[in-house]
Order: structure tokens, then C-alpha cells, then sequence
């Protein structure tokens, strides 16, 4: 396991969302193949090992896997192969190679900068980054709520399969009043858990906020080397 | 209905953030105006955990199975509370399982919250009917217009972004498999709303904002 690019939640977040969106911005083949040379570079640099990626991209990638096979017989004039009714086109198969290419790069890196960072340390650092303290709050809560909803609702879902007995209909009905019970079920502990948090000093005046002069001069090189390799790439993508 | 990273162009995906900055900022500052603004966060809250988990609801619609969205019920339920919790519901499922993307986050979070916020104006406007029929239209219409709105907004910023373009006939039957594909949702989703705010108007009225 390497070092990870950078140490400090706040400019991972900074770092992922410029080379994510200038990811978004490349068409040109040349800066296509450029794109990938540094999202590998990324992954050798991070340590992240490739079996854990491709876990995370199996059910993402089905979704646009659809479009890519799509796209090269449905779009563009220029045929350039053709097998019974079906054609492939060159403008299609450029568009779907981008699409996939840059959905996977984009993916990976999410997985590289955020995948091995705690919600709770992310929510941090997006309050650390600005986030108005009510998202922070409600962001807080969820991922408070959220596995208790989980097992809540796994459990309710066996009872109401070991009930049986609804018709193709009734399931909607009783799907509706299962999500029902477990939302007042949900509701209540919800404002415990909130007037807790706050009576534990929560949200309290006065809370510190991460010192913007504590991040590690590392990571601040890192981040502009980072905003660096994405201009280059913006720069090669107009250029070719 | 998530748009994932790497389909739209970069002024669509940073347009689709600044229109849901602006409709964030909308709703924080009418939060804001609440006599209270805490008082509907851990309702929030629950409701974003439940939106981030019915991913997990399958209902069976032969010949395959549909998962629930929920826009309308949130929308119903939260009222401007919808679209700051939807975004956070979006924000954990591209960082948690990959659905989604991160530069489409506010594209995706308009096209869930624009029909959340449409749920809650028809709600508010005629959820205060009293007669069953009536109750369970108005439910139904939230829960099913709310997703075929999703899916037309959907459709067309998909068609719009797409890197190559589709030839007229491509395009009539992408929109018309897209709107196929989703009308089970959209039934399904409006016959469990229509069940979720019947079953809470009888036994926690207070639950729902909008009425």
C-alpha cells in the first residue's frame, strides 16, 4: 500500500471535483489516452488495489455499458461496418469510447481520493469546505439513520413476505404500509437521536472548524500539481 | 434515473450544479423563514435515509421487478426540506455504490428535486381534501406525476447531452422505450404513495408537511 495523494479530506475533495470536471471537458483522442495514463498514474500512486476498483465498477458500469452499446449502431452517417441490419457508425463509436472511457476514469477517481474515506470524515470536510451547517446537519443524521433503516427494513420485508397472501395488487398496498410503519418507526427515533446530539453540544457555538493553516505543505503541492495536470489536459484537448 | 459521470458535456453538468445551488439556496432560505428551521431536520433526515434505501424495495411487476424513487413522497412529506434532501440522498449514492455520478450530481439532484417540489405545491394546494376518492387521487397523482416528470426531464437531458447525435427515428424510440420502460414505475410508485399518506394521514397527520 502506498501513500495515499493526499492526507488532508478537505483537498481531496478540492482535487477530486477539478480533475473530475476537467475529465468531463476531454473529447480529443490524444487527451482521451492522456486522461487514462494519469487516472492509472493516480492508482499506482494511491496504492488502490485493482480488485477493490473493478468491485466498485461492476454495478455502476452496467448502467452505461446500455448506452455504449447503443450509441455506435444508433448514432452518426459514417458507417464503417455493417452486419445484417445493423450498422456501425464512426461518430457513434467515437462518442460511446468517450463515454466509457471517461465515466470510468471519473469513477476511479472517486474511489481513489474518497472510496476509502469514512462518510463522517467526508461530511467534514465538506463543512470544513463551506457546507451550510443544515446539510451538514441532515447529511450527519442520515448516515446516522441509514443502517438502522436497513436492518429495519430487511426485517419488516421478511415479516410481510412470511404473512403472504396479497394478491398483485394488495402488494402496493402493503409495500405502502410497510414503508409507512418503518418511516413513524424511523420518525421518532430520528428526533431523539437529534435532540440527543444537540444536548451532547452539537451544532453548538464556537464548534472549531478544521484550521485551514494546518494542511500539510504536501498535500498543498500535491493539489496544485493535481489542478496543474487537469489544465494540461483542458490545454491538449484544445489543441489537438 | 441517475445520469452517470462521463455522459454530458461540461457546461451541462456545471449548468445542472448551478441550477441546484440556486434551488438549494432557495430552499435553505425558506427554511430559514420557519419559526423554527430545525424542527423538520431529523424528519429530513429519516426520509433521505429512506430515500438512499428504496433502492432496496422491489416490487414485482411482471415480467421483471421495479425499485421505488420516492421524488413525490418526499416532496409530500418534506416539503422545502425535498431538494436539499435529495441532493444528500444523490450525494451518498455516487460515494457509496457508484449510482449516479459527481459532476452529474446537480443534474441528477434537479431532476428528482424539480418533481419534488412540484409534489409539494399539488399537495399543498389540494391535499387538505378530505374525501377518501379525492385523498387517493391527489396521492396518486403525486406519486405517478412526479416520476413521469423525472422521466421526461430525464429523457430530455440525456438526448440534449449526448456526446453524438441520434437520428429522428433513434430519438422518437429512445424517448418512447425510456417512457415505457419507467410507466410500471410510475404506477407502482403512485399506488405505495397513495398507501404511505393514507396510512400516516389516519395515524400521524403532523408526518405530512404539505397537507
Amino acid at each position: 500500500m502506498r501513500a495515499d495523494p493526499i492526507t488532508d479530506p478537505r483537498l481531496r475533495v478540492a482535487a477530486l471535483l477539478t480533475l473530475a470536471f476537467g475529465f468531463s471537458a476531454l473529447h480529443a483522442p490524444a487527451a482521451l489516452a492522456l486522461m487514462v495514463v494519469a487516472t492509472l498514474g493516480l492508482v499506482w500512486w494511491s496504492g488502490t488495489p485493482a480488485r477493490r476498483l473493478l468491485r466498485a465498477l461492476r454495478l455502476p458500469g452496467v448502467v452505461v455499458a446500455g448506452l455504449v452499446v447503443v450509441l455506435p449502431f444508433t448514432s452518426g452517417d459514417h458507417v464503417i461496418a455493417a452486419v445484417g441490419p445493423l450498422t456501425l457508425r464512426a461518430e457513434g463509436l467515437a462518442a460511446a469510447t468517450g463515454i466509457a472511457l471517461r465515466f470510468v476514469a471519473i469513477f476511479t477517481l472517486i474511489v481513489v481520493f474518497v472510496g476509502a474515506l469514512p462518510l463522517s470524515h467526508l461530511i467534514g470536510a465538506l463543512r470544513g469546505l463551506g457546507l451550510p451547517a443544515l446539510l451538514v446537519d441532515m447529511a450527519l443524521l442520515t448516515l446516522r439513520h441509514i443502517e438502522d433503516l436497513r436492518h429495519d427494513l430487511a426485517r419488516m420485508q421478511t415479516a410481510m413476505r412470511l404473512r403472504g397472501g396479497y394478491g398483485w395488487l394488495g402488494r402496493f398496498r402493503a409495500t405502502g404500509w410497510l414503508l409507512a410503519s418503518l418511516l413513524l418507526r424511523s420518525h421518532a427515533r430520528s428526533e431523539r437521536v437529534y435532540h440527543a446530539m444537540i444536548l451532547r453540544g452539537h451544532g453548538a457555538t464556537g464548534a472549531a472548524l478544521p484550521d485551514a493553516a494546518s494542511v500539510p505543505r504536501a498535500d498543498k503541492w500535491a493539489l496544485a500539481g493535481l489542478i496543474a495536470l487537469a489544465a494540461s489536459l483542458l490545454v491538449v484537448d484544445h489543441l489537438a | 434515473m441517475h445520469i452517470p459521470d462521463g455522459i454530458l458535456p461540461l457546461g451541462l453538468s456545471l449548468g445542472g450544479w448551478a441550477i441546484a445551488a440556486g434551488l438549494t439556496a432557495l430552499s435553505l432560505n425558506r427554511i430559514a423563514a420557519q419559526p423554527d428551521p430545525r424542527a423538520g431536520l431529523p424528519r429530513a433526515a429519516m426520509m433521505t435515509a429512506a430515500f438512499f434505501a428504496a433502492a432496496l424495495i422491489h416490487i414485482p411487476v411482471p415480467p421483471s421487478s421495479v425499485h421505488l424513487v420516492l421524488p413525490g413522497l418526499m416532496g409530500a412529506m418534506l416539503g422545502w426540506y425535498a431538494l436539499p434532501a435529495i441532493l444528500i440522498g444523490l450525494a451518498f449514492q455516487a460515494v457509496m455504490f457508484g449510482h449516479g455520478g459527481l459532476t452529474t450530481l446537480g443534474v441528477n439532484a434537479v431532476i428528482l428535486g424539480l418533481p419534488a417540489l412540484a409534489a409539494f405545491g399539488l399537495t399543498r394546494t389540494l391535499g387538505h381534501l378530505n374525501q377518501r376518492a379525492a385523498a387517493a387521487i391527489v396521492g396518486f397523482a403525486t406519486g405517478a406525476g412526479a416520476v413521469l416528470l423525472a422521466v421526461a426531464l430525464f429523457a430530455a437531458i440525456l438526448l440534449a447531452g449526448l456526446p453524438a447525435h441520434l437520428d429522428a427515428g433513434a430519438e422518437r424510440a429512445a424517448i418512447t422505450a425510456l417512457a415505457l420502460a419507467h410507466l410500471p414505475l410510475a404506477l407502482a410508485e403512485g399506488m405505495v404513495v397513495v398507501a404511505v399518506l393514507g396510512f400516516l394521514r389516519r395515524t400521524s397527520p403532523e408526518m405530512i408537511v404539505a397537507r
